[in-house]
């Protein structure tokens, strides 16, 4: 577990240093913000790839003890504490309305912010940092499959034979609490 | 229209302007309550009324905001009549000044969004015109011009001459003393000096050897006076101080009270090259004192025309005041470190002293005479002002007299306080959190159990003491006092008293009070609607009042003390008192009470104006009688954690006591344990736990457990279906119960069991959470793992109406 878990840290710092080192040389086009443009983290839950925006990541942590919070969705699991500050987090299948799965060594929170909150997405596995260029990305179908409401999806990222479904963090996070 | 460098320091302006204005306010107000039959005011207050809005003047043309110059410029020459006792002071004078303040204070909110000044152009217009007018309508008929100055009869013999020295006080008064000074700013400051300088001495030399030497002199002096204005917003006094003193003395050979000889335009130069030496210290970051500051002000002063007279005088005085920096600098130190005060806007907190200075310029309401007594002819106001500032930090001793003698030096302004960042210090405050989460962890680690170090023991003690003594100062940075909060409300007072129609005196208590900078934020509003109430409700007319002995002038007290851990505001009026039949009755008409009311307490009554919508009003006025008013004081207060207690005698008055916690930021608490998740409930609506018998729990038929306990019958609310948590227990017996109390109802939490006492800092729920019901916050235990802080309040008043909805 604490290996799985450093190694990927480490992937994800490389993926960040690396962008860094291209940063440098973008500069001159003033734009930090393009070096992470066509990152995806990805991440996988019940066997499909799902894949988010790096710039909106922070960290990835393994499973905490998660303190329970009273009176809000059901999705939202609770919070855990992240070196002092209090992370909210969302588990991801019971966003999706997905059946709830016992959490295993693999799984873990993606800690992402954005509109200004930090919060935790408890997850399947993680997976690895991947490049989606824009001309390798699909629009979002209509209607996703599992029935799934297609306006969390910002898009289909293509690579090779695999499709990742790319989400929008914050429809996906603040997005209409139907599912409560 | 601004760069982003200027816009730092434009935003710098606005909040030192809002300040100002803030202190401008009471102190016009003042100005008319001191009015003595004759029409004479106070000329102390008038003055520094005066150079409130001449600094603002400098500065807004510093920035060239040319509206607020012609503003401040124009009110500015009306106070000028006033302070030259060349017109009478009346009331629609104080209005017309007031509303430019509004005013003012309009163009300013728009500068800070805008970072424009003209959007008002229309209004300063039309607002300059009146002043224009009534400046005019004040200078006509030239009657009263040359009314002796009876509160200060020493100032005849040499009229000019004071209020030249007036003048230089207004220049050296360090009213832009904390403005933060950016590197740029520092730049374009250097250059500027640089030319200045060079013109102005240009200028005196060719003073020396020309015919048309007052041309040239006017030239020295505006470059002196920019040079002068440019210092004082960088907050360089001594600097300023000098250039002040250079300039007025210039005005006199300009008006030809000064022969400009040689020994003069020695001295003037003497001036030039020690401020050019100053400067070029400046830039190596050597700090602004002038060497050499008080030789060279006893020359010039030697220069007045009225001879070494006032020289004379004041030279011992800036003796003295040379003599004490050192030992004044540690004392502001110790300030620093250990108490802020500061009225603070948007997000900084001026530190220490120099916002006292400004205090100072606004003696909050006082009678008159003591004011009177502020103005001893050859202090300088300055001293005076510094002095009466010494008293704002410490109102134990209100002898303006006395403090005026300990006149502290100038340069205080320089190492005083610095401005801080609202978001640093609250990183500040969550680093402290947290150090003391992790000394906790580590002190307190499961590993150590069962073993006894000796030496750990004594060490970790001393961790704990430091953080705790951190902790502490780290809380006390964001104490405020309350005294900006308590100054609005003179202002407020005189309006509504005039529209009410009812004479109103108020009297201000401990407004040096700290409290935390949220508590600040929150009490304002509620403190507005309680004031006016006190006033269109409380408070009889003058008829009314005369007809039962009291004073036709009606009084309100607002009051702020420390009273077991939490501070106490009260806002109490000498007017009717609340009619507790009429509030009744008008609660039962709105169906918020059921039957007679003789069971309720007079205090439960009372508390019934606080629901949305009440009012006993028979009609809606323009001040009050919506019923909107108590219902925000309600709110804004809970939101804070705090408590309003109402007192009144019929005839005789209310009292409206706000109770409001020291700080949000600990919390003294006590864990409990339910199921797996830890609790922590806030230790002041504890009352006591007990484990019950069975024999003192009772099943009412509907469900309703309840337990007596003593006399007592209180309702039991079981923690765990309430979170809908898999408890440890379910028999009553097996657990523990927690008797908790909030405004008088009390309600038995049934727990698992309790886990300890503990000081914990409050981290506030993220936002993606939202409210919870009947949780207030969280925190991080010792071991790392995170409680919820219940809400005792709303956990027991839902649990009434559920008890009610199922009865």
């Amino acid at each position: 577990m604490r290996t799985f878990e450093n190694k990927l840290s480490e992937e994800l710092a490389a993926a960040f240093k690396e962008e860094d080192d291209e940063s440098l040389d973008e500069m001159d086009d003033g734009s930090f913000d393009d070096a992470q443009k066509d990152r995806y983290m990805t991440f996988g839950i019940a066997g499909q790839n799902y894949g988010v925006e790096i710039l909106n990541v922070t960290e990835i942590v393994g499973l905490q003890t998660i303190a329970e919070v009273p009176d809000v969705p059901h999705y939202v699991k609770g919070m855990i504490n992240l070196r002092g500050n209090v992370v909210p987090v969302v588990d991801v299948r019971l966003r999706f309305g997905m059946e709830e799965r016992e959490y295993d060594d693999r799984t873990c929170v993606i800690v992402v912010s954005c509109s200004g909150s930090t919060v935790g997405m408890i997850v399947d596995f993680v997976n690895e940092v991947a490049v989606f260029p824009e001309e390798n990305i699909s629009p979002a179908p209509k209607r996703g499959e599992h029935g799934l409401n297609s306006e969390y999806i910002s898009g289909m990222g293509k690579q090779g034979e695999k499709v990742t479904i790319l989400l929008d963090i914050n429809c996906l996070l603040h997005g209409e609490k139907a599912a409560v | 229209m601004f760069s982003e460098a200027d816009l730092e320091i434009c935003a710098a302006f606005v909040e030192e302007g809002m300040e100002m204005i803030d202190d401008v306010e009471p102190q016009l107000v003042e100005l008319e309550a001191s009015q003595d039959e004759a029409g004479n005011v106070d000329l102390e207050t008038v003055n520094s009324i005066f150079r409130l809005f001449h600094s603002m003047k400098g500065s807004a043309g510093f920035l060239e905001l040319k509206n607020i110059v012609e503003l401040t410029h124009k009110a500015e020459n009306l106070l000028d009549l006033f302070r030259k006792e060349q017109a009478v002071l009346e009331g629609p004078d104080i209005a017309l000044l007031l509303q430019t303040l509004d005013l003012l204070r309009k163009v300013m909110e728009d500068l800070s969004t805008s970072g424009r000044d003209d959007t008002y152009v229309d209004e300063v217009e039309v607002q300059v015109k009146l002043l224009l007018e009534s400046i005019r309508h004040k200078t006509e008929p030239k009657i009263a011009l040359e009314q002796p100055a009876p509160a200060r009869p020493a100032a005849a013999p040499s009229a000019k001459a004071t209020g030249d020295s007036k003048d230089a006080e207004a220049g050296t008064q360090p009213v832009f003393p904390s403005i933060k000074v950016t590197p740029e700013m520092h730049a374009r400051y250097m250059e500027e000096a640089e030319e200045l300088l060079d013109s102005a001495e240009q200028n005196l030399l060719a003073a020396m050897d020309s015919n048309s030497e007052d041309m040239d002199l006017a030239e020295a002096l505006r470059c002196l006076h920019s040079f002068k204005g440019n210092s004082g917003f960088m907050g360089y006094a001594d600097l300023e101080k000098l250039t002040h003193r250079t300039e007025t003395r210039l005005e006199n050979v300009v008006a030809g009270e000064i022969h400009a000889d040689e020994t003069a335009l020695g001295v003037f130069l003497e001036v030039v090259d020690t401020t050019r030496s100053t400067v070029a210290k400046l830039a190596d970051d050597a700090g602004a004192e002038v060497d050499g500051l008080e030789e060279l002000l006893v020359k010039l002063d030697a220069l007045s025309p009225d001879g070494g007279a006032t020289a004379g005088t004041k030279a011992p005085e800036l003796q003295a005041a040379a003599d004490e920096p050192a030992q004044d600098k540690v004392v502001v130190g110790e300030d620093a470190a250990a108490e802020e005060k500061a009225p603070s806007k948007s997000g900084f907190i001026p530190l220490a002293n120099m916002t006292r200075k400004k205090t100072a310029a606004a003696p909050v309401p006082e009678p008159a005479a003591e004011a009177g007594v502020q103005a001893p002819v050859e202090t300088p106001p300055e001293a005076v002002a510094q002095a009466s500032a010494v008293e704002v930090a410490r109102p134990a001793a209100r002898k303006p007299a006395v403090a005026a003698a300990k006149s502290s030096p100038p340069s205080v302004q320089s190492s005083g306080s610095i401005r801080v960042d609202l978001a640093k210090l609250d990183s500040l405050m969550n680093l402290v959190g947290e150090l003391v989460i992790a000394e906790a962890m580590v002190t307190r680690n499961p590993d150590l159990l069962g073993y006894e170090f000796e030496n750990f023991e004594k060490s970790s003690h001393h961790l704990r003491r430091i953080t705790s003594d951190l902790q502490d100062v780290a809380m006390s940075v964001r104490m405020v006092p309350l005294s900006g909060t308590f100054k609005k409300m003179v202002r407020l007072v005189h309006d509504t008293g005039l529209k009410a129609n009812k004479k109103v005196e108020l009297e201000l208590f401990g407004e040096e009070t700290e409290v935390d900078k949220t508590v600040i934020e929150q009490i304002s509003d509620p403190l507005v609607h309680i004031v006016r109430n006190a006033i269109d409700h409380g408070l009889e007319t003058a008829e009314q009042r005369t007809e039962t002995t009291k004073s036709p002038v009606g009084k309100v007290t607002i009051s702020a003390r420390h009273e077991s851990g939490e501070v106490w505001i009260t806002v109490a009026d000498d007017g009717k008192g609340m009619d507790r039949d009429v509030i009744f009755n008008k609660a039962l008409e709105k169906g918020l009470v059921e039957g007679d009311g003789s069971e309720m307490r007079d205090e439960d009554v009372f508390k019934l104006i606080f629901e949305p919508g009440f009012s006993t009003a028979a009609q809606v006025t323009e001040i009050s009688g919506r019923g909107v008013g108590m219902d925000v004081v309600r709110k804004n207060i809970e939101k804070i954690n705090g408590k309003v207690d109402i007192k009144s005698v019929k005839g005789l008055g209310s009292q409206f006591i706000m109770r409001i916690p020291l700080t949000m930021a600990i919390i003294e608490g006590m864990l409990v344990r339910v199921g797996r998740s830890t609790y922590n409930i806030p230790l002041l609506s504890i009352r006591e736990a007990i484990r019950p018998e069975a024999e003192q729990v009772t099943t009412t038929p509907d469900g309703i457990e309840v337990v007596k306990l003593r006399e007592d019958m209180i309702p039991v609310i079981r923690m765990h279906e309430l979170y809908g948590i898999e408890p440890s227990f379910t028999e009553l017996a097996d657990g523990t119960l927690v008797i908790v109390e909030n405004d008088g109802v009390a309600g038995a939490l049934f727990v698992d069991e309790i886990l300890g006492q503990q000081q914990t800092v409050v981290k506030a729920l993220s936002n993606y959470v939202g409210h919870p019901h009947g949780v207030s916050g969280c925190t991080i235990l010792g071991d790392g793992r995170i409680s919820l802080i219940l809400d005792v309040a709303t956990i027991l008043n839902q649990a009434a109406t559920t008890s009610v909805a199922m009865a």
